[in-house]
């Protein structure tokens, strides 16, 4: 009886007997060539005819055909090899003759058995070796993906020949080239294959294949404590490279996910650097209003590796100035829905080079894990890890400028003037119009008319520079890797005046592994320095409408100006915010420890510990010369000086287990979170100094005080699991769970449990789509449910506290009571369901995805507003109300063209979303009666119905049950239509060819905003010496019988324009469409010529262009249509040019 | 070839033995998961990770109670915040502008006031959610000592009974300004939270049960820090204070007989007496005080105010436009001194602006001396003798007493130099006579006058003159007499009803 002896390299079944069958052999090939024997006897004849046959399938007919075994070895002979036959008795050898054609094989004939085997070096190779020392044709390494994972079945190829060999289950492979000139291909489906020269690679090294990006379906996704490969996910994932970041020249990580994440609605609170952005990934969920609500109750939970990151600022609220005096609360009929964000944002330590990753985790299936704290999606900040290899250090600079991206159309000296007069004469004041009363009316009476500064371009759209320089080194082999960084970027204002943010930033990661593969341990630290100093704005920004006649910024002597006339000032001098100084610095510290444990094949303990420690410490002064004549005295001198701290530690061990069972494949997990979280506030103010000269000294001032210190303790502890399992890749069950308990309950309130259930069905692996659909390469359906809960509700809120004050009576501290408190509430919770359908279509050029989601957000935790009767006029409870966010969400992901020299991508997402209060029982006896609806969006505010301008008498006219000029609270209100984004999303093409790489991105959203046709007051009104207003105001009501949209002009001198101005301002006729499309990102770049690398002995070599809101396109009358509801300084457009060197 | 079937059957097998060797494996992992899944919910089942300490710089309402120095310090916050919230000058300048007391320079949130044109949503914290959290204050204190395991007697009482009065004493303003109103005695907010508005009637029970229990429980002489030891500083409401109050919320029920014998217990207590010199009155150590507030202590070796009420009704300058020296005395008030009242002279001061040609004099309330200075030597009265005396004149000529009523009367009189009251007696004229002097002798006190007027039911007559002579309207309905119910209480509690005219 004869075997065929196949040796299948590290095969499921049974290692042992393969290292038998190996010593076996080699003890037969010993023998065989010990023997010596002339092959040239043999006979034998072979009668095959086939296509696409194997090479292992001929052996296999040799032996059944003419009885001789064919013996080789698996490490030399691809035995997978096809190739087409036609023998019709055939020689034994010349049958092999074929087997062997255009190989390196050579094969050997003795006693019945064949031996296939590499050819003995020629003469000619050998001389090569002689002269290449050493010889290392051999080479073996590992294949992994970019999260480090093993790559198993990729191929490793040597490029020109059939010489191939596959990875193992742990991406190991060893191959053996012809020479060290061999170029070796690295390919796996889905991923980009990379080419690198034999001798480049070191043996033991890591390649890694850096997943191609339009095929999502292969995509490892990470859900925060688990990764999943896209394709077999039941969970709704979105990510954004950190490519796609560093591409964008930003300075807020935040600002660099605008318009590429479906769902994610994220607005710029004001252009400004460090200044905060508004992020709700599928809409509103919680009923904040007001009161001591935390700002972040609708805020995504923010992880930095592993670590939750606070998304509130640390900036003091006792301290004045800097970027956090930039929002300008909107107000609608006294109605303030969204809470306006201040302060410098927290995301800004954030370096963009450092990150390489970004994931927005958003139904129930992916969040359900973070439990109480998931309600609002999950937003994961991954940054890059170390990679083996070669020592690379990576240089990258760039520089350019900003200047705001969209400007208002304003009147000139001339429209101005005619406006005022015009409003005098319409309020039949014109005979105020004399020097008695020209203190009042300093623009008309005092100040050069002839005069026109545009103060636009003066004070708030200057060029600003912005620069970014980042120096990265990796490299290490298997055992250790390691990634240091180093950053640091400037962006400065459009204001007059050497304002910036500034960023300063340390890195480090090192991942090390046992020998054995079983233990690997990952650190990363990070350490940013952030130094923001830009001003406080409302000022600037308000001093845009000041007339256009206003006098100039500096006197004849340079000093500033305050047309000073009788001996005091006329107008308040828009420089003067230039004397006081903001500066607030911010110190970040993130360390993070991932300790991984293989205990048995499939079996593993990790364990993740973080900690995050931000301080910012904050300075506003005010010297006299901010104020003007007389008050620009000492006395008035301010100084606030403030810390905020925060810190916080995790610790979250974990188990998980892999196995196969059946035809799947089962994944198991529990863990536990252990979090404590301190913050605290500290705040002291100095007035009245000697002299300006010392105003930074806190003992030279006469009053001192301390106005705010507050202490805070957070602490969390959960359990969390997940059972994960699929049947043949087809049929996928996700299960997640955690129980979670957290101090912000009272007693016994303290615990809560969240779950999921997900569901998906990979329909393009049943066999009858394969055959049916073969241009369907990838369709997926997928369904989950699940309740996520929200604990964003403030700390201590259950025990009712009372504060120290200040002020003693009879010797004694007095305290007193902070609130209500109710000890009763419970959790809020989201119970969030998604259908999703997945399709990559024409193998996988056209990648789809469309999903349906529906949370509903019961058991409403806020601070309800209670009569102030009651003592206080909020306390916490849950209401028994409920919040729909429904909405459909598509993306494309398309390879338009690919040849070898262009590529073209292009991605898309959309997101369609409605915001609805569905139910609320009893609402009309509650204290939200006329804040929300039943049946409408919480974004829906209520404003009288606008008619237009009375043609008769010239002024606003609404829709009233009694006289058209005085509509009445409560009688003659409506609900507006909502205020959120009805849709957005964004659109990017990226086009390569050759070293030339260009990316295009569009934003669009589509809302409504507010805009009243001015600025300050009624047109023709001067107020707080504000009093320009847009061009498009002067198609005003003139004469009885005028019909137009504004109303006549006043100098507020008429009680009945003013009144009906106000309404208006409160009606439906100041909501606008505030749509927008803008071109929020152009990046080109040129990657030099190999050739020229070489010459300049660099790895690589690029140089670009970038530019951010480039244009933008909307009708939106107001200043910029992103955040219509406030008048801020618009984002900037920033252009910059750069150069990225490897060495 | 024996040996390589053998193999082959080995071979054959080892893949079984395998596969059984790694169930064994699978099963004992799964059991070793299994057991450390239990052992991390046990670990988790410690909820003590989640209790977190108190917060350290705000004390719970627990602790608070539980030490008596932080109860005193939660009760004493009530009189600290009447003192820095202005509450005395905010309501004697607010209340006297409404009356025909002062002239307002404001153009501020005094101004609708003054000109009797407070709309429901004009009306300021400090005429209502600044007194009601006074009374949550108070109710926080009176449930939280009533729960102390730890605080003696002796403290309980004096901080209860303190408690009990200031939620009494705010209760009667509120009812004063508003009528009906909700009358809050717990900190419960899911019952007050949806009250609607209680009598007057009822509201005034409650007052007097509040100051008769608070008469009860309070020291007879005041007492310091401790709540226990006795000190001459009259900045802490006694026994006398409940009465006090008391006297006066019976003659606002019309209830004279009580009145009388309240006000009678009041005068016949040694600790008071009338201080001769008008001057003395509001000194920190008048002997006519019956409870003053104290500026903040600690401020030592400082220029500071004495008074708020002096600080912002002394003109050191012609009147502003602000809400603070912005008043002076009206002309119907200087008219209605008799010629030779002391008070004339001694409460009221007079501002020559010279930097006008002709110079105007600005007449200012001059009760309290002291604008700034650098010693405490005035504190802000808010109950003293001579109300009681006018209570019972009031309460006797009610009851035809004429002769005790004149009595009284003419005590008050003497003091400020006037004779004997030389008009008729009889009950009308008496009653009109008590209610001029009332106006003479409490002017700008904590807004008497506005209340009396209200009270007697003089509002209509007096204000349909005086408001039209401020450049307002006074409606014929006689609403304004009333405040309105602020807007957005009405809005949060549906069952808040608007006075009428509103």
């Amino acid at each position: 009886m004869y075997k065929i002896y196949t040796i299948i390299r590290y095969g499921r079944k049974g290692r042992f007997r393969q290292i038998l069958r190996v010593m076996k052999l080699t003890a037969f090939i010993l023998f065989a060539a010990l023997m010596q024997v002339s092959a040239s006897s043999i006979a034998q004849r072979l009668t095959l005819v086939q296509k696409n046959i194997t090479l292992k399938q001929v052996f296999t007919e040799i032996n059944k055909q003419t009885g001789y075994t064919v013996v080789w070895s698996s490490a030399e002979v691809n035995a997978d090899r096809e190739l087409t036959v036609d023998f019709n008795s055939t020689p034994l050898l010349e049958v092999l003759d074929k087997c062997v054609e255009s190989t390196n094989l050579t094969y050997t004939v003795e006693n019945k058995t064949v031996v296939i085997r590499q050819k003995n070096p020629s003469l000619l190779d050998k001389i090569k070796s002689a002269l290449n020392l050493p010889i290392t044709n051999t080479i073996t390494g590992k294949v992994f993906d970019e999260t480090g994972q093993p790559l198993p079945g990729a191929t490793v190829k040597e490029k020109g020949t059939n010489n191939a060999v596959i990875t193992d289950t742990k991406g190991l492979y060893t191959i053996t080239v012809s020479s060290d000139k061999s170029i070796i291909t690295f390919s796996y489906i889905g991923y980009e294959p990379q080419e690198l020269q034999a001798k480049d690679i070191a043996n033991g090294s890591v390649i890694t294949l850096k997943a191609t990006a339009t095929n999502l379906h292969e995509v490892v996704i990470n859900k925060g404590y688990y990764t999943e490969k896209q394709r077999l996910s039941v969970g709704d994932v979105s990510s954004v490279s950190g490519e796609d970041i560093n591409k964008q020249p930003v300075s807020d990580p935040i600002l660099a996910l605008e318009g590429r994440v479906a769902g994610l609605s994220i607005s710029q609170s004001s252009g400004v650097p460090g200044a905060y952005s508004v992020v709700l990934l599928r809409g509103q969920n919680f009923m904040t209003v007001g009161g001591s609500a935390p700002i972040t109750a609708n805020d995504p939970l923010y992880v930095v590796d592993g670590v939750p990151f606070g998304s509130e600022s640390l900036t003091s609220p006792f301290i004045g100035g800097g970027v956090l005096q930039d929002e300008q609360q909107a107000s609608l009929g006294g109605q303030a829905r969204y809470q306006t964000r201040f302060g410098v944002s927290p995301f800004s330590i954030l370096n963009p080079a450092d990150i390489e990753s970004i994931d927005v985790l958003k139904d129930a299936d992916a969040t359900a894990i973070y439990g109480a704290r998931g309600a609002n999606g999950v937003i994961l900040i991954t940054t890059k890890k170390g990679r083996a290899g070669p020592v690379k250090v990576n240089v990258n600079y760039s520089s350019g400028t900003s200047q705001i991206a969209t400007k208002l159309d304003l009147m000139n000296t001339q429209q101005y003037l005619e406006m005022r007069r015009e409003a005098f004469k319409n309020d039949g004041y014109s005979g105020f119009l004399t020097p008695q009363f020209a203190i009042y009316i300093p623009d008309l009476l005092l100040w050069d008319d002839t005069r026109y500064t545009n103060w636009q371009k003066e004070l708030v759209d200057r060029p600003a520079s912005f620069s970014n320089t980042q120096v990265q080194v990796s490299g290490g082999n298997t055992n250790i890797s390691y990634l240091i960084g180093a950053g640091y970027s400037r962006q400065g204002t459009t204001f007059p005046g050497d304002y910036s943010n500034q960023a300063k930033n340390l890195f480090i990661n090192l991942s090390s592994s046992s020998a054995n593969q079983r233990f690997h341990i990952s650190f990363s630290a990070s350490y940013g320095n952030n130094d923001n100093n830009v001003p406080g704005t409302v000022d600037i920004v308000n001093a845009v409408a000041l007339p256009p006649d206003a006098p100039p910024l500096y006197d004849a002597n340079g000093n500033l100006n305050w047309a000073v006339v009788g001996g005091s000032n006329t107008w308040k001098n828009p420089l003067s915010f230039t004397s006081s100084h903001f500066e607030s610095a911010t110190e970040n510290l993130i360390g993070n420890l991932s300790l991984q444990y293989r205990i048995l094949d499939g079996l593993e303990l990790s364990a993740r510990v973080g900690y995050n420690k931000s301080q910012m410490n904050s300075q506003f002064t005010n010297p006299s010369a901010y104020n003007p004549p007389p008050d620009n005295v000492p006395i008035n001198d301010i100084l606030r000086l403030a810390v905020g701290n925060s810190s916080v530690w995790n610790v979250e061990p974990q188990l998980s287990y892999h196995r196969l069972i059946g035809k799947g494949a089962l994944d198991l997990l529990a863990g536990t979170t252990f979090q404590d979280q301190n913050s605290s506030q500290f705040a002291n103010k100095y007035d009245d100094f000697s002299s300006d000269a010392f105003i930074n000294n806190p003992i030279a001032a006469v009053n001192k005080a301390l106005v705010g210190y507050s202490l805070s303790e957070y602490k969390y502890n959960s359990i969390y699991g997940r059972i994960g399992y699929n049947w043949e890749e087809k049929y996928l069950l996700n299960l997640t769970a955690r129980r979670d308990g957290s101090s912000r309950f009272g007693p016994n309130k303290e615990f809560g449990d969240f779950s999921s259930l997900g569901l998906g069905w990979v329909f393009s692996k049943e066999k009858f789509v394969e055959k049916g659909l073969p241009w369907l390469s990838f369709g997926k359906m997928r369904a989950s449910y699940g309740s996520v809960g929200s604990d964003a509700i403030g700390d201590y809120q259950f025990v009712r506290t009372y504060s120290f004050n200040g002020p003693t009576y009879q010797n004694t501290q007095t305290i007193s009571p902070n609130g209500h408190a109710n000890p009763y509430f419970q959790w809020q919770s989201t119970r969030k369901l998604e259908f999703g359908l997945e399709l990559g279509l024409l193998r996988d050029k056209v990648n789809f995805s469309a999903s349906y989601y529906r949370n509903r957000t019961g058991n409403q935790l806020v601070n309800s507003p209670l009569p102030d009767f009651t003592g206080f006029s909020t306390v916490v409870e849950n209401l028994p109300a409920v919040v729909q966010n429904s909405g459909w969400e598509f993306t494309a992901n398309t390879t338009n063209l690919k040849s070898s020299h262009f590529r073209w991508n292009s991605s898309f997402n959309i997101s369609f979303q409605a915001n609805k209060l569905i139910s609320f029982p009893g609402i009309e006896n509650t204290s939200y009666n006329n804040i929300y609806a039943v049946g409408q969006s919480l974004s829906s505010i209520l404003v009288y119905h606008y008619l237009g301008v009375d043609p008769q008498i010239g002024t606003y006219s609404f829709a009233a049950k009694s006289g058209t000029n005085n509509p009445v609270v409560g009688v003659d209100q409506n609900w507006s239509k909502p205020f959120a984004p009805q849709y957005f999303g964004g659109l990017g093409n990226s086009f390569n060819y050759k070293g030339f790489s260009l990316d295009i991105f569009f934003q669009f959203v589509k809302q409504r905003g507010l805009y009243t046709p001015s600025i300050g007051g009624a047109p023709g009104t001067l107020s707080i010496l504000t009093g320009n207003q847009p061009v498009s105001v002067l198609d005003r009501w003139q004469n009885p019988g005028d019909h137009t949209n504004i109303q006549q002009f006043t100098a507020s001198f008429n009680p009945n324009a003013n009144q009906a101005f106000a309404y208006f301002t409160q009606s439906d006729g100041a909501i606008t469409d505030a749509s927008f499309i803008r071109l929020k990102n152009v990046s080109l770049s040129y990657s030099m010529p190999d050739s020229w690398q070489k010459k300049l002995h660099l790895r690589g070599m690029r140089i670009f262009l970038q530019t951010q809101n480039l244009l933008t396109i909307t009708k939106y009358p107001g200043w910029d249509p992103e955040n219509a509801m406030t008048f801020s300084v618009p984002p900037y457009r920033t252009i910059t040019g750069g150069v990225e060197i490897s060495l | 070839m024996k040996n390589t079937n053998k193999h082959q059957y080995t071979d054959t097998l080892a893949p079984l033995h395998n596969a059984r060797a790694k169930t064994r494996k699978t099963v004992r992992s799964i059991f070793f998961l299994c057991g450390l899944i239990p052992m991390l919910l046990g670990q988790f089942s410690c909820k003590k990770f989640v209790e977190i300490p108190p917060p350290i710089t705000s004390p719970t309402a627990g602790t608070v109670f539980e030490n008596a120095g932080t109860a005193t310090g939660a009760q004493l916050n009530i009189y600290q915040a009447m003192y820095n919230n202005y509450n005395s000058y905010d309501i004697s300048s607010k209340f006297g502008g409404m009356a025909d007391e002062l002239t307002s320079y404001s153009s501020g949130y005094n101004k609708p006031y003054y000109l009797n044109a407070v709309l429901p949503n004009y009306v300021q914290p400090a005429q209502w959610a600044i007194p009601y959290n006074y009374i949550y204050q108070s109710n926080a204190v009176i449930e939280g000592l009533a729960a102390s395991k730890t605080i003696p007697a002796s403290i309980k009482n004096q901080l209860t009974g303190e408690a009990l009065f200031t939620r009494a004493l705010w209760h009667f303003y509120l009812t004063g300004w508003f009528g009906n109103i909700p009358l809050v005695t717990s900190t419960d907010y899911r019952v007050n939270g949806i009250a609607g508005r209680t009598q007057q009637q009822i509201v005034y029970q409650q007052i007097v049960t509040d100051l008769q229990s608070a008469n009860a429980l309070l020291n007879a002489n005041y007492v310091d820090q401790t709540d226990t030891a006795i000190t001459t500083d009259r900045i802490r409401p006694n026994a006398v204070a409940a009465l006090a109050l008391l006297a006066r919320v019976y003659l606002f029920e019309q209830d004279c007989v009580n009145a009388e014998a309240v006000s009678t217990k009041v005068i016949s207590n040694s600790l008071y007496t009338l201080e001769p010199d008008l001057n003395n009155v509001f000194q920190a150590t008048s002997r006519e005080a019956i409870w003053q507030l104290a500026p903040p202590t600690g401020n030592t070796g400082q220029v500071t105010n004495n008074t708020l009420d002096g600080y912002e009704y002394i003109l050191i300058a012609a009147p502003g436009t602000a809400d603070n020296n912005s008043s002076t005395i009206s002309p119907q008030l200087i008219d209605s001194f008799e010629p030779g009242d002391h008070r004339k002279t001694s409460w009221i001061g007079t501002y020559t602006d010279t930097t006008v040609s002709p110079a105007v004099n600005y007449n200012f309330p001059f009760k309290y001396k002291v604008y700034q200075s650098l010693d405490i030597s005035e504190y802000t009265v808010v109950l003293r003798l001579a109300e009681q005396y006018l209570i019972r004149a009031e309460a006797r000529a009610q009851q035809g007493e004429t002769g005790g009523a004149l009595a009284d009367l003419n005590t008050i009189r003497h003091r400020a130099g006037l004779g004997d009251y030389a008009g008729a007696t009889d009950k009308t004229s008496l009653l009109a006579a008590i209610l001029h002097e009332r106006q003479v002798e409490l002017f700008t006190e904590w807004g008497h006058r506005w209340m009396d007027l209200v009270r007697t039911k003089n509002v209509n007559a007096v204000m349909k003159v005086v408001t039209p002579q401020k450049g307002a309207t006074w409606k014929a309905d006689g609403h304004q007499a009333l405040l309105p119910i602020p807007l957005s209480e009405i809005q949060k509690d549906n069952k808040l009803t608007q006075n009428p005219g509103y």
